[in-house]
């Protein structure tokens, strides 16, 4: 275990100690970071979680973390494999306790955008990858979201479209009443860790070793309320790492100096 | 294609999708906004013959304001958005394993393929990697995805997904994937990859620019 901590096992280990035993949990395609997440949570804190990942697997035990959410190893490694017609299901009852999400942009209020940047709706500037499913950010219990980026373009004062929806409306306003989950609550970045407070806005719980106050202002598309004050994010103790990079990523897909 | 729904294109983590991009950018299609429920809704009440779905995931999100034409209504004291049904005229998919009738064997992920099928208007066409005997498909009809009567054609088509995965048969071909996404941003780049590997002489000599099937399936691995 002599390779130093890499941002992408950080970021895995806070998200992991903000899952719960007895959550479901959905995990989408394109974040291995997620995906280590919830797996190394089962093998410490949270052995009751369950694991879906956005191509059908149910409680996979991949034998190395495979890049791409739709890689056969999660499949073929599952208990049960469920379709589009149970994520239909499920989105629409509100079934699953918590989900991951990033995005093109995050916004202080928590909505996260996939659509696109720039121009308008009919005629963008920058197409993103698009909705997946934005069901899931209103009916899931909650959401936690994943800036493996964290910049004044990615972390911004409002999206330019809000894809997911979060505590608020970008420009501040409520969501209208009914919203059967509780939105967003973490956001783990690159460089902090993050929560939405009562009034709906994004603030800094930590910020990661090595990062100044003044270092995180500027990355922040937003004003943030951060002094050196700030307490530095404990990183993963001997055990949590250990299991990470044994159990969940013996081949180094979060570090490439393990690989 | 003048117009798709889709809710979600990308090459996962090897990155977004440059030519789908483009072509939004530059409006050569009209995408019609949509995420999992919006679509899948739509696929539910073609595959059932209604008119509509309700599904309540979006009320009050962008989506939602972003599609006029999913209407709001109150179903019993909830208000729910119509998603009106969405029934293709051709469904095409790839499976692992079939038999000549159409009994399809998939032992990765199924997505939506089966609802696809029964939403489809006219013709479900399925490309197998390997033809079985129907007597093969009898010994584990648990193992059948979709079953004959849901498809009109099928076809023999080994590496069909390439350079996709084909869950159980080879995994994604990540070199010729990464080659394509740096090579797409730029129309001369694009157009010299449709030259050498869309407009070509049939599937055989698609392999064959490959590389060749045996060399494919030696480098893609026989399971994926």
């Amino acid at each position: 275990m002599s390779a130093a901590l890499s941002p992408h096992e950080l970021m895995a280990c806070l998200l992991a100690d903000r899952l719960h035993d007895e959550e479901i949990l959905i995990v989408g395609g394109a974040s291995t970071v997620a995906m280590a997440a919830g797996l190394l949570a089962q093998r410490t804190h949270a052995p009751n979680l369950t694991l879906l990942t956005g191509s059908g697997a149910v409680n996979p035990r991949p034998r190395e973390l495979a890049p791409g959410g739709g890689h056969y190893e999660y499949l073929r490694t599952a208990e049960a494999h469920f379709t589009m017609e149970d994520v239909f299901d499920d989105t629409e009852r509100g079934r699953w306790d918590v989900a991951i999400f990033g995005g093109i942009q995050v916004d202080r209020h928590g909505n996260f955008n996939l659509t696109y940047v720039g121009g308008t709706l009919a005629h963008p500037r920058f197409r993103g990858p698009g909705f997946v499913n934005a069901g899931i950010a209103t009916s899931a219990g909650r959401f936690m979201l994943l800036c493996e980026q964290h910049t004044p373009r990615t972390l911004v004062a409002e999206v330019e479209f809000a894809s997911g929806a979060g505590a608020r409306r970008p420009d501040g306003t409520p969501y209208p009443p009914g919203r059967r989950g509780a939105g967003p609550d973490h956001c783990v970045t690159a460089l902090a860790c993050l929560a939405i407070t009562a009034n709906g806005v994004l603030e800094v719980l930590s910020r990661h070793p090595g990062v100044s106050a003044e270092q995180l202002r500027r990355s922040t598309g937003f004003p943030l309320d951060v002094t050196d004050a700030v307490p530095i994010t404990p990183t993963p103790d001997h055990e949590q790492l250990g299991v990470l990079r044994e159990l969940i990523d013996p081949t180094g897909t979060l570090n490439a100096a393990r690989r | 294609v003048r117009r798709a729904y889709l809710p979600n294109v990308t090459f996962e983590h090897l990155g977004m999708a440059p030519a789908f991009r483009e072509a939004v950018q530059e409006e050569r299609i009209e995408l019609i906004e949509c995420d999992e429920p919006s679509l899948i809704g739509g696929y539910r009440a073609a595959a059932a013959g209604l008119p509509a779905m309700p599904i309540r995931s979006l009320d009050g999100t962008a989506l939602a304001l972003a599609r006029p034409d999913l209407l709001a209504r109150d179903v019993r004291g909830v208000s729910v958005l119509d998603v009106p049904a969405l029934a293709p005229d051709v469904v095409l998919l790839h499976a692992a394993a079939g038999d000549i009738h159409g009994n399809l064997r998939q032992p990765g992920a199924r997505f939506a393929d089966k609802l696809m099928a029964k939403a489809a208007r006219r013709a479900v066409v399925a490309s197998l990697d390997t033809v079985l005997d129907n007597a093969v498909i009898r010994e584990d009809p648990s193992a059948t995805s979709i079953p004959s009567y849901l498809l009109t054609h099928v076809c023999e088509l080994p590496l069909g997904a390439h350079p996709g995965a084909c869950h159980g048969v080879h995994r994604a071909d990540e070199d010729h994937l990464r080659a394509y996404i740096a090579a797409a941003p730029d129309p001369a780049g694009l157009a010299r990859y449709m030259a050498r590997f869309v407009t070509v002489a049939g599937h055989d000599a698609y392999l064959e620019r490959c590389g060749g099937r045996d060399v494919l399936t030696a480098r893609l691995g026989d399971r994926g």
